[in-house]
């Protein structure tokens, strides 16, 4: 389980303070799936970088209530470029996090090799991400992300820079590793779309400052269904959510 | 996927493009012939254009008895002195300047006075302090290299994508291991640029100075046959500075495809 509680995030700047995120509260249930959707600039990475614990909250809390008290969450990032370091090799990339942990070098590189092998990578370990495509590129991200067993997933528009198959073709592979492994997942995305593909619950944030406006729970029998099928149950919230991000759009560009 | 393997493989280094070098060659052969014809026909005056045999025959004669050598050692042992004190210092201190913002506000102003001041017009200086021996020519010639490898390595650490940052210190890594894992290698590029930079103005420093006080080096040389009236070995030796520099280059090249594997080389 993970909790934000009334998360404000302001930051100082010699032309006047940023205010991104105003009173956010958002909880997600462990192993579940949420989408965070809104207009550019309105402070998804913000929020996500809260979260992953790499800046403080201006006021708030970020929880992560368990039997015996708070703990600290232990979180991994992937960004939309993948955030792979272009000196290393997939392997010590993906054995990064290990190494970080302490893991003895044998048995990170057994693990890291594990999770190449579940992207389909295994015979790229001793490549250089230059020379990756960039759908590999972000496998190999995504088993970055996996191998370290933290229980919470950030994912800042992982998908957002491929073309659209190997979007579709990425998605199901987070899905099927995400099955197998069961990670509390909160995923930026400016697609509506995708956000009904993959999530549990959908939240949409205002234009800056970001907060939320808008919920929406997938129906239990609809999540994640198969491209191409039962898509008539979507046309409704997708209109909503699209006419409220227009609006946040809109007032953005209005100020700006 | 499988089209992607094609990209992989161990294929670093420059590729050798016969296209590349064949016209520029030949293009040399063919200036050398009309220099060496215009000077059998006595069109060049062989004072200012001694012909290319003559050159040649200098170089040979000045390879043999020693001369050159004497002089390539003297120059080189102080580029190469200078330019490793120098880059040391520099690429430590750019380091440090670039991941500690403090010590940046600390010494930045000193560094942007100092880094536009030709570091030649500090020569007279630093021979009123260190006498007109070595060590004065192999400080002036660190202190320009010292400049140029610290402003480069120095934006080197500052350009690193943020996000770098931010994967490192989320899969826990200290600041000691950001400093080696993400810092240190982020800015080799910038500091290879640097020090490609550097080792050609240790080169230009080591010879401005042989010129004005050396007795060797290829700068004395220079001077001594300007002196002497020798102008057969003043093109000599003018190639053989040139070609000095061209390989010096042409080493640190091939020392940074090694040392930065990965990143496409071309
Ligand atoms: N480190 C920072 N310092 C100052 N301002 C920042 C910083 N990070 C983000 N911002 C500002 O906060 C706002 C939200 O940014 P961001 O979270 O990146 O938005 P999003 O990811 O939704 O596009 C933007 O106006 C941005 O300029
Ligand atoms: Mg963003």
């Amino acid at each position: 389980m993970l909790c934000c509680k009334g998360v404000s995030k302001t930051f100082p700047s010699p032309q006047g303070d940023v205010e991104a995120l105003r009173q956010v509260d958002l909880c997600a249930e462990a192993g579940e799936f949420v989408c965070l959707i809104g207009p550019s600039g309105c402070g998804k990475t913000t929020l996500l970088r809260l979260i992953a614990g790499l800046i403080p909250p201006t006021t708030g809390q970020i929880l992560c209530p368990t039997e015996n008290g708070n703990s600290p969450i232990r979180t991994s990032l992937v960004f939309q470029e993948g955030g792979l370091f272009p000196w290393m090799t997939v392997l010590d990339n993906v054995a990064f996090g290990l190494e970080m942990l302490g893991v003895p070098r044998p048995l990170r590189k057994k693990q890291a090799m594990d999770f190449l092998a579940q992207v389909g990578l295994e015979a790229f370990l001793h490549h250089f991400p230059y020379q990756l495509s960039a759908g590999m590129r972000q496998r190999a991200a995504l088993a970055r992300s996996f191998v370290t067993g933290a229980p919470v997933l950030l994912m800042d528009e992982p998908f957002a820079s491929l073309d659209t198959q190997m979007h579709w073709i990425l998605e199901e592979e987070l899905l099927r590793i995400w099955r197998e492994h069961r990670k509390t997942v909160v995923y930026v995305t400016h697609d509506v779309d995708e956000a009904l593909r993959l999530g549990d619950r959908l939240l949409v944030l205002t234009a800056r400052p970001g907060r939320i406006c808008y919920e929406y729970t997938v129906p239990q029998e609809y999540r994640r269904s198969a491209v191409g099928k039962n898509e008539t149950w979507k046309q409704e919230v997708r209109q909503e959510i699209w006419q409220l991000i227009r609006r946040e759009v809109e007032r953005s560009l209005a100020r700006s | 996927m499988a089209t992607d393997s094609s990209r992989g493989g161990a294929q670093f280094g420059p590729k050798l493009n016969v296209s590349a070098w064949v016209p520029p060659t030949i293009l040399l052969f063919a200036l050398l012939a009309v220099w060496a014809g215009l000077s059998g026909l006595g069109v060049l005056d062989s004072f200012f254009f001694p012909s290319p045999q003559k050159v040649a025959g200098t170089l040979l004669q000045m390879s043999t008895s020693g001369e050159l050598a004497t002089a390539l050692t003297a120059t080189l042992g102080r580029v190469f002195l200078g330019f490793a004190l120098g880059a040391s210092v520099g690429v430590v201190a750019g380091l440090l300047m670039g991941e500690s913002a403090f010590l940046r506000t600390l010494f930045d102003p000193w560094v942007s006075a100092l880094y536009p001041l030709p570091k030649i017009a500090l020569f007279p200086v630093l021979v009123l302090f260190l006498g007109v021996g070595e060590q004065s020519k192999v400080v002036i010639i660190a202190l320009a290299v010292l400049f140029l490898t610290l402003i480069n390595t120095m934006s080197g650490v500052q350009g690193i994508s943020p996000l770098y940052f931010d994967v490192a210190r989320n899969c826990g890594a200290g600041r000691w291991q950001v400093f080696r894992r993400v810092i240190l290698p982020g800015s080799l590029p910038s500091i290879f640029a640097g020090l490609r930079l550097a080792l050609g103005m240790a080169l230009l420093m080591a010879v401005a100075v042989e010129l004005v006080t050396a007795r060797q080096g290829l700068g004395a040389l220079l001077w001594v046959s300007w002196e002497t009236m020798r102008t057969d070995k003043l093109y000599a030796t003018l190639l053989v500075v040139s070609v000095v520099g061209w390989s010096l280059n042409a080493g640190l090249a091939r020392l940074e495809v090694w040392a930065i594997p990965w990143r496409e080389h071309r």
